[in-house]
């Protein structure tokens, strides 16, 4: 796993660019949403989430191409011992990269929108990284499986986003009462899909990520 | 299996005398009410499909035997067949109903949201050349769908029912016994029709991986 | 209502079209792999078509 942050650390080019996208993403809201205040603030856990998807396809779609390009893939492969310690440390490494993304748009948005956030953070924060999770983690999987697999860019978000709507539901909900200021508890039941999801992402992520590397 | 097909053509037969013969028109919503005993046992007969494709993959993955592959493969062909005629017939049974072809009411969101799922296993199956990688992505997809279905019926149930009562297409609790029996006719109708599609599919795979080795 | 017959039917209707074709790819598709058997195996004799060998009828047919 400190290989991969180490990986991400030194390819700041793939942090910079998804800043950059979350960015040129912000200016696409603002022009097709328009001035109208209220319809943005009605779309906006809608849109942010767009935003942390969007990046998270493009971040995660790249998560073992580093590997793929620099042969590391078949080394991977022969690598004794667990498997699913490879897939956990790529996880704590997107997740490490997404939670990054996500904290720059959460920046972005209040200040290009004008938002007060800071009442909403702590109960933002535990949605946000339920979300995250369970995104990264089917994620991480995908991205494993499709990076041998012919149009690999088309294929991983066609298989990840039908996959991730209970998700997206979910955190989008509650990000919506979030904002609204509405405590956690009463958006207890997303936040328990969210945690189901959570588990049985990563669970079965860790146990079938042998199979998936197997060559 | 000509004696499936038959018995299939004879049930499928007596589905629809019944269904639309048969069986009284509804109270409420008249002779379109009809098209449940298409609608109902479709959605069923897609459940049971992908449940299989999750015990398939299962063994295959446990097994590594080509059949299971087979099988999950057929089960999931035929699954989105029969989720496409779901939401074929959804939309058509609502446009009468409800006035428009399609609403993001619970059942017909998370049968489209399964459509898209396993469609996506046949894409991914499609894409990858190598027989035996590609029989065991698709069995980790048909494991990670299979988990999925429950989360996406909760979150899309919560998710309507915030913003509208549930849909009528759910059979009031009492319901004549000539309308049961007609459903129950087409279940077995339908369900036999799956076991004769799947058989039939499994059988060309393997015709066809004989012919490829 | 008279109009809604017209669903009821287009419902069948789509539904015997989705499945009928299916069925039908599935024929096609297992008469093409046995037309492309029958042309490989040179040895068959001209008048024995694979089906009509008992011995050659799998479990399920």
């Amino acid at each position: 796993m400190w290989k991969d942050l180490l990986v991400e650390h030194r390819s700041k080019e793939t942090l910079n660019a998804l800043f950059f996208f979350a960015l040129l993403l912000l200016f696409v809201f603002q022009f097709t949403l328009g001035p109208d205040r209220e319809r943005l603030a009605g779309a906006l856990p809608g849109l942010l989430w767009l935003g942390f998807i969007l990046s998270g396809l493009l971040g995660l779609g790249r998560a073992f191409v580093v590997e793929r390009e620099n042969d590391c893939w078949e080394a991977l492969l022969l690598a004794p011992g667990d498997k699913s310690a490879i897939y956990v440390g790529k996880l704590a490494g997107n997740l490490l990269l997404m939670f990054i993304v996500e904290a720059m748009l959460l920046v972005l948005f209040g200040v290009f929108f004008n938002l007060d956030l800071v009442p909403a953070l702590p109960a933002l924060v535990v949605v946000i990284g339920l979300g995250t999770v369970g995104f990264a983690a089917i994620g991480t999987l995908f991205a494993a499986m499709t990076t041998q697999v012919r149009a690999r860019e088309l294929l991983f978000p066609v298989l990840l986003l039908p996959v991730q709507v209970p998700v997206l539901l979910a955190t989008v909900q509650a990000t919506e009462a979030v904002l609204l200021g509405e405590p956690l508890g009463a958006v207890a039941h997303w936040l328990k899909l969210l945690a189901a999801a959570d588990v049985v992402y990563v669970a079965v992520g860790v146990l079938t990520f042998d199979f998936v590397l197997e060559g | 299996m000509r004696v499936l097909g038959a018995v299939t053509v004879v049930a499928l037969a007596a589905g629809l005398v019944a269904g639309l013969g048969l069986a009284p028109p509804e109270v409420t919503q008249g002779n379109v009410q009809r098209i449940m005993y298409l609608h109902v046992p479709s959605v069923w007969v897609a459940y049971v499909a992908f449940a299989v494709v999750f015990v398939a993959s299962i063994a295959y993955l446990a097994k590594r035997a080509d059949a299971a592959d087979r099988l999950a493969h057929a089960s999931a062909e035929v699954g989105v067949v029969f989720t496409g005629v779901t939401i074929a017939t959804g939309s058509i049974w609502g446009k009468p109903t409800w006035g428009t072809w399609w609403t993001w009411d619970a059942r017909l969101t998370s049968v489209s949201i399964l459509f898209v799922m396993y469609l996506g296993y046949l894409l991914l199956r499609g894409m990858i050349d190598d027989r035996e990688r590609g029989a065991r992505y698709a069995a980790v997809l048909g494991i990670v769908a299979a988990f999925n279905i429950p989360l996406v019926h909760f979150s899309v149930i919560w998710w309507r029912t915030l913003h509208q009562p549930p849909s009528l297409m759910t059979p009031g609790p009492a319901m004549p016994r000539v309308i049961i029996t007609a459903l129950l006719v087409n279940f077995v109708a339908f369900s036999l029709l799956y076991v004769y599609f799947v058989a039939k599919r499994v059988h060309l795979l393997r015709r066809e991986a004989e012919a490829a080795a | 209502m008279p109009d809604n017959w017209g669903f009821v039917l287009a419902a069948y209707g789509l539904a015997a079209v989705v499945l009928i074709g299916y069925w039908r790819m599935l024929v096609r598709r297992e008469r093409d792999l046995e037309d492309r058997a029958g042309e490989r195996s040179h040895a068959a004799p001209i008048s024995g078509h694979p089906r009509s060998k008992p011995d050659s009828r799998t479990s399920i047919q």
